[in-house]
């Protein structure tokens, strides 16, 4: 290659970075792929095509630059994957584990480019492993007992399937009351094994792409509404009004799969619905819907993955919907009458039992009556219904069943409304009659507040209806809609006061405020929202940013006015010496003229002109003294000022529309912990804080995986299995913990958990062994810095490389994200008792307080976070420790450096300074002070992330623009400190 | 004394099918209309508790007929006997002011809970 | 089925639909189940139309009814005479062999199925499809097969030389009790159904 020694270096830095990118993608999807291929599923063919695309990316790079063992090795998992796309090889767990292996030898290939552009390690290895993956006669007994208790791998692909899908655990075999389950499970593999023999699986829908989009971003929701309210169902199986949701929820889908024509989606929603609707009409849940459940949704969020990648379906539902059909007809033929399958009806309504009136709970009960609490009434609400208070009505609260047999129910709601709305007026009513589903064969539940000046019994005709019971008729305490809406207190009490008396028997309405504002949030509130491309926040977020640097300008043009102003003054009180002195000279020539006796003409003359001259400066002091400039500049000051509070609103309010709560990220993990226990064959619940804290979009989609990394860790290594654990003498159920809260500035996030803890001496000999320290290192490290060696890249103490996590690219991965939101990461454990880890992230990305210093002519920014004090030392008092110069700080050293040492800046010749500034700036936890020439002062800042081109630059986070143009380089603190070490 | 019915309803089967369930539960069935206008006529004729009304008839349409049989008699028992359960339709008859409404096929059982229940009874 | 080609997949399956609701509400009527024992959807030339039509010759009773709307047509069904009084009684739940006469109660039986009939097929485009209908009020015709038809499809003729019919037979099991079922839709109707169904 020809290339001079500059652009080798700095192509292979992006090289470099473009890379790692790569590799990380592969990892992750990798690391997908093998719990997949773990619970017995199919890896989507977009995952294959895009690890098989980024290694060949890496690949066709690498040949350029004539880095031959890169390509070497890319080009071998670069054949695994081709060979897995087109179905020509299984993708077992050992093909992961040598993929896994073989990508972990490249990234440290490209370390070694980093560090000494040079390819050093060895490929051998690895490629001989993957040879031998190819031709079909697998090595390494090592990968397979790493993995547990899989496949033994000598065994060719096909046959390997079947063992390793019988050999899982899935979860349906297990269960004893369903063995048609587990054969259909059979069946089911024997299908699968013949689509990976045959070609890939073509869909058999007709899309409508018009509407692909759309469906998409409203399918993505659903399924996690789903997902996560199926997981609370599991929990607490009491919960019946779940049902509806996830009944509803899954109709939703099924609808809108219909139209957009994607049969697939369709028809598993259809099944997940059939059962829903039994759970729904039954009142009840089943033990074994759930993993069914469950397996539905993942099947249909990874079409929903194949969709949005390839805009096709790509996976095989018949057999899935099959089973689901089956355990459908299990579960609503457990109380059929015989007779009904004579009928030759299509229509799978009709076979559903028919229900009783009085079935509803009271439960149920209780449920609409806290949708129809009077304490949930709006402004309007309640001033109508005072108004009709006072015109006489009598309130009544009445509750009303739909029987299930009836066909027309919405229409049956309406005429009842209908009926009352004829002799009073409905103030409250749920659910709607729009709302409600004819479809369903269970009873329907109607809650009424109704304010009548007719009789009870007229009433009660009105609502005497084929089909339909009246469950309860109540009158209401009048108080209760005498009162203004700032005597809510007092309602609270009065209405529990005449709990027993007023209120009919069916509603408890204890502690009203916390138990309807924990309902409200999970039943259904109408919320009006706007979807929004988040680019677009991103385009007002910068624009927000800028406002501030033209208010910064403006602050500036205030000062220089300012300026200004002062000469002024200044000329002002010349003109005013000025003036006076005139006077006290004209004073004295009058005098003396008149002592000189009268020569008239000369005197009128010279008084004549004297009189001239003291009424000009007279008038020009007055006009000096009345000008308006600093009036306008007051103005000019004030507006800036408002323009301050304006631009920071402004910058709050664009802010909190990319605010979310980080809710969404965590919901998933009880999922994933759930998952993972039950592979590792723990016991471990997942306990949530504060999941209702919010913060800026960008930063909860970094943390998703982070935090997962951390998550499955934490099950995966931290807690002890159950004996160990009872044998410690601690619960055999083990606790991982996810907490979110504001402070200051910051968002904190722990992770924690009550297993094994960290051990630092243990983390400090693995990471000797992996050679990412030397043995000197590890006496002078603090038990905080050994600990933090997690996060170096390479890393892992697992015993077991289970394949779940501690592939040794996972805490580097987590604290370079955290980083690259300019967020810290700590590490708090105690060993036997439990870890933690501390993530602190500042809420505004872009905007920040610093210090503006000015080092070798250069303006420059310091976070002021990160600033602990500004001292001044005289030369006396530096000293020299171990070669770095020191001063004393209060009752510590404090080390002192020079920028252009650490990091490559101009600097600038201190050897005349008597005496020197130093700035003290902190990581958190050391501290260290940087010599600086001069102070300007503190700023609001904007960061401007620098291109890519600048990430190499160790000790620059960014730049700013200031006030009157200048550009500012964005220190580091951590950078500094660490390179000063 | 038994409630007097007016049974309207263009088919002389379905006429027949009601009565005889209003019969067989003590109603006293006082007349028969045929379309909407008899429908009407009868009802200022005989004066009856209640009156069952198909909805697509000739000459005059169900919901026309019990607009002005409510204009006449504002509180008239009208049950509508229709084979339409189209949202817009069923939700025009009920504004219309319809007592109750059946749908067409019937069972037995549900016609005679509508009567029942319109007269208040159980 | 001919000239499929022609037929959108969309008209099929609004006429499968409005089969199948039709046939179950036919079996609540007369109280036990009815099987659908032929279903085609065609179109065909008008001069061939009554040769097409299954009809086997005979005297029928026969009900029409216009839907209008949407997309409107017309709806006719047909029972061959002796098969109207078994109608009859099954609707009334009397013993068969009740009902001897041909009178107004039978005709009316036939009508009220029409009525029904047409009915639910109109609530199936109106709650599947958001094609508004309703049905007029039926007209009971008692005649030789052939004739009937020839005046059902007059309507049509008028206006195009091929029409689209959608034909379909009911057979009540127990009793066999056969009956035709034949949906026509007019002119603008068919244009409707492939602009709703293809734009779902």
């Amino acid at each position: 290659m020809n290339m001079t020694p500059e652009e080798r270096e700095g192509i292979i830095g992006e090289f470099l970075a473009e890379s790692t990118e790569h590799l990380q993608l592969i990892n992750d999807k990798l690391l997908e792929a093998e719990s997949l291929v773990k619970e017995g599923q199919k890896v989507p063919d977009a995952d294959l095509d895009a690890m098989f695309r980024s290694a060949h990316t890496i690949k066709g790079t690498a040949s350029f630059m004539g880095l031959t063992k890169v390509v070497g090795l890319t080009h071998e998992a670069e054949t695994i994957l081709q060979r897995i796309k087109e179905h020509k090889m299984e993708i077992t767990l050992e093909a992961i584990e040598i993929l896994f292996d073989g990508f972990d030898v490249l990234e440290s290939l490209l370390n070694d480019l980093k560090d000494s552009n040079q390819e050093l390690t060895d490929i051998e290895e690895s490629v001989k492993r993957i040879k031998a993956l190819l031709e079909g006669d697998a090595v390494a007994p090592v990968a397979s007992s790493e993995t547990k208790g899989e496949t033994e791998s000598t065994l060719p692909p096909v046959e390997s399937t079947e063992k390793q899908e019988a050999s899982q655990e899935p979860l349906p075999a297990k269960s004893v009351e369903m063995p048609e389950v587990s054969s259909a499970k059979e069946e089911e593999t024997n299908i699968s094994e013949a689509e990976i023999k045959n070609a890939t699986y073509i869909s058999k829908s007709n899309i409508n792409e018009k509407y692909l989009q759309q469906y998409l971003v409203e399918l993505e929701q659903n399924i996690e509404d789903f997902n996560a309210q199926l997981l609370n169902l599991e929990e607490d199986n009491s919960k019946v009004d779940l049902i509806n949701n996830l009944f509803r929820i899954m109709h939703t889908i099924k609808g809108s799969a219909g139209i957009v024509g994607v049969l697939e989606i369709q028809s598993l929603a259809h099944s997940m619905e059939n059962i829903l609707g039994v759970c729904r009409e039954k009142g009840k849940t089943y033990e074994n819907m759930f993993t069914l459940l469950f397996m539905g949704i993942d099947v249909i969020k990874e079409l929903y993955d194949s969709l949005k990648t390839t805009q096709t379906v790509n996976k095989d539902v018949t057999q899935l919907c099959k089973e689901l059909e089956k355990y459908y007809k299990e579960i609503i033929n457990e109380n059929s009458s015989p007779d009904k399958q004579d009928v030759l009806v299509k229509n799978e309504e009709a076979s559903a039992a028919m229900t009783e009136p009085g079935l509803s709970t009271d439960q149920d009960i209780k449920r609409i009556s806290t949708t129809i609490d009077i304490s949930q009434f709006s402004k309007e609400e309640r001033k109508s219904a005072e108004d009709l208070y006072k015109e006489g009505d009598q309130f009544y609260q009445i509750f009303i069943q739909i029987e299930g047999s009836c066909p027309t129910k919405s229409m049956k709601a309406f005429l009842l409304e209908e009926h009352l709305r004829k002799l009073g007026t409905i103030l409250k009513i749920s659910p709607l009659f729009e709302s409600i589903s004819d479809e369903m064969n269970s009873e329907i539940l109607i809650g009424i507040v109704y304010a009548s000046k007719e009789k009870d019994d007229k009433i009660k005709s009105s609502l005497s209806v084929e089909g339909v019971n009246l469950l309860s008729f109540d009158l209401m305490a009048d108080e209760l809609f005498s009162s203004t809406p700032e005597k809510k207190e007092s309602d609270t009490m009065i209405k529990e006061n005449s709990k027993p008396v007023e209120v009919g028997a069916a509603v408890q309405q204890t502690d009203v405020g916390k138990e309807v504002a924990a309902r409200a949030k999970t039943s259904s509130v109408e919320i009006s929202t706007i979807r929004i491309d988040s680019q677009k926040l991103d385009k007002l977020m910068n624009l927000s940013g800028e406002l501030v640097i033209v208010r910064a300008q403006y602050a500036r043009l205030v000062t220089l006015f300012n300026d200004s102003l002062t000469e002024q003054k200044e000329l002002l009180r010349i003109l005013s010496d000025i003036r006076t002195k005139y006077e006290t000279f004209t004073g004295e020539y009058k005098r003396i003229a008149s002592r000189n006796g009268n020569k008239r003409k000369q005197d009128e003359k010279m008084n004549e002109l004297m009189e001239s001259l003291s009424s000009r400066l007279a008038y020009l002091e007055m006009t000096t003294a009345k000008s308006n400039v600093m009036g306008h500049i007051h103005t000019l000051d004030e507006t800036t000022i408002s323009l301050g509070k304006l631009s920071s609103d402004i910058q709050t309010g664009v802010m909190q529309t990319r605010m979310m709560p980080i809710e969404g990220v965590f919901t998933r993990f009880k999922r994933i912990v759930r998952d993972i226990a039950k592979q590792v064959e723990k016991d471990v619940s997942l306990e949530i804080e504060g999941e209702d804290t919010e913060l800026d979009k960008k930063i909860v989609d970094s943390l998703g995986d982070p935090l997962t990394h951390m998550i499955r860790n934490a099950v995966d290594h931290g807690i002890e299995d159950p004996e160990t654990r009872v044998k410690k003498g601690k619960v055999r159920n083990g606790t991982v913990y996810l907490k979110a809260s504001h402070q200051g500035n910051n968002i904190c996030i722990e992770v924690g958990d009550d297993g094994k803890g960290l051990d630092p001496v243990a983390i400090a000999q693995s990471a000797l062994k992996k050679g990412i320290i030397a043995e000197d290192q590890i006496d002078k490290m603090t038990e905080k810095e050994k600990l933090n060696l997690v996060f170096m890249p390479g890393f892992s103490t697992a015993a077991q490389v289970t394949g779940l996590s501690g592939r040794g690219v996972g805490m580097d991965v987590v604290k370079s994200m955290i980083t690259s939101v300019n967020g810290v990461v700590d590490i708090e454990t105690e060993v036997d008792k439990g870890t933690r880890f501390l993530m602190k992230i500042p809420l505004t990305l872009a905007i920040i307080q610093a210090l503006l210093v000015v080092v070798g002519a250069e303006t420059y920014a310091i976070p002021l976070e990160s600033v602990t004090e500004i001292i001044k030392t005289r030369d006396e008092d530096i000293y020299s420790i171990d070669g770095n110069d020191t001063v004393k700080l209060r009752d510590h050293a404090l080390s002192l450096v020079e920028l252009e040492k650490v990091i490559k800046i101009k600097g600038t010749d201190r050897s005349q300074q008597k005496e020197l500034k130093v700035v003290v700036i902190s990581d958190g936890e050391s501290q260290i002070g940087v010599a600086v020439d001069s102070l300007i002062g503190e700023e609001e800042i904007v960061i401007k992330s620098l291109s890519n081109h600048f990430t190499e630059v160790k000790g620059v986070t960014g730049a700013s623009i200031l006030g009157d143009g200048t550009i500012a380089l964005i220190l580091d603190p951590v950078a500094i400190i660490q390179e000063s070490r | 004394m038994s409630k007097r019915i007016l049974v309207v309803d263009d088919a002389p089967i379905i006429r027949l099918m009601l009565s005889d369930i209003l019969k067989f539960n003590n109603y006293e069935v006082v007349g028969e209309g045929c379309n909407g206008q008899e429908g009407v006529d009868k009802y200022k004729e005989l004066k009856p508790d209640l009156v069952t009304m198909d909805i697509v008839m000739p000459e005059k349409d169900g919901i026309q007929a019990m607009t002005e049989i409510l204009e006449f008699d504002k509180n008239a028992k009208v049950v509508m006997v229709t084979a339409i359960d189209q949202r817009e339709s069923l939700m025009k008859a009920i504004r219309a002011g319809a007592t109750d409404y059946i749908i067409k096929p019937f069972e037995q059982d549900r016609v005679l809970s509508a009567i029942k229940k319109a007269f208040g009874e159980a | 089925m001919e000239d499929k080609s022609r037929i959108s997949k969309a008209i099929q399956l609004i006429a499968q639909l409005s089969i199948d609701r039709a046939s179950q509400v036919f079996s609540k009527m007369v109280k036990c189940g009815a099987k659908i024992s032929l279903e085609k959807v065609y179109l065909t030339d008008i001069t061939k139309a009554t040769e097409e039509i299954a009809i086997e010759g005979g005297e029928v009773i026969g009900a029409y009814i216009d839907l209008v709307g949407d997309a409107p047509f017309k709806f006719l069904i047909t029972f061959e005479t002796n098969d109207s009084l078994l109608l009859t009684d099954l609707i009334l739940q009397r013993p068969t062999g009740s009902t001897k006469e041909l009178d107004a109660l039978t005709q009316s039986a036939v009508q009220e199925v029409g009525n029904i009939l047409a009915s639910a097929i109109s609530n199936v485009f109106s709650s599947d499809f958001q094609i508004k209908m309703k049905p007029s009020p039926p007209q009971v015709v008692h005649d030789f097969a052939a004739t009937l038809f020839e005046e059902y499809i007059s309507a049509i003729a008028a206006e195009s030389n091929e029409i689209l019919i959608i034909e379909s037979q009911f057979m009540v099991v127990r009793h066999n009790l056969k009956c035709a079922m034949y949906i026509l839709p007019l002119k603008g109707s068919d244009k409707t159904l492939s602009y709703i169904c293809n734009t779902i």
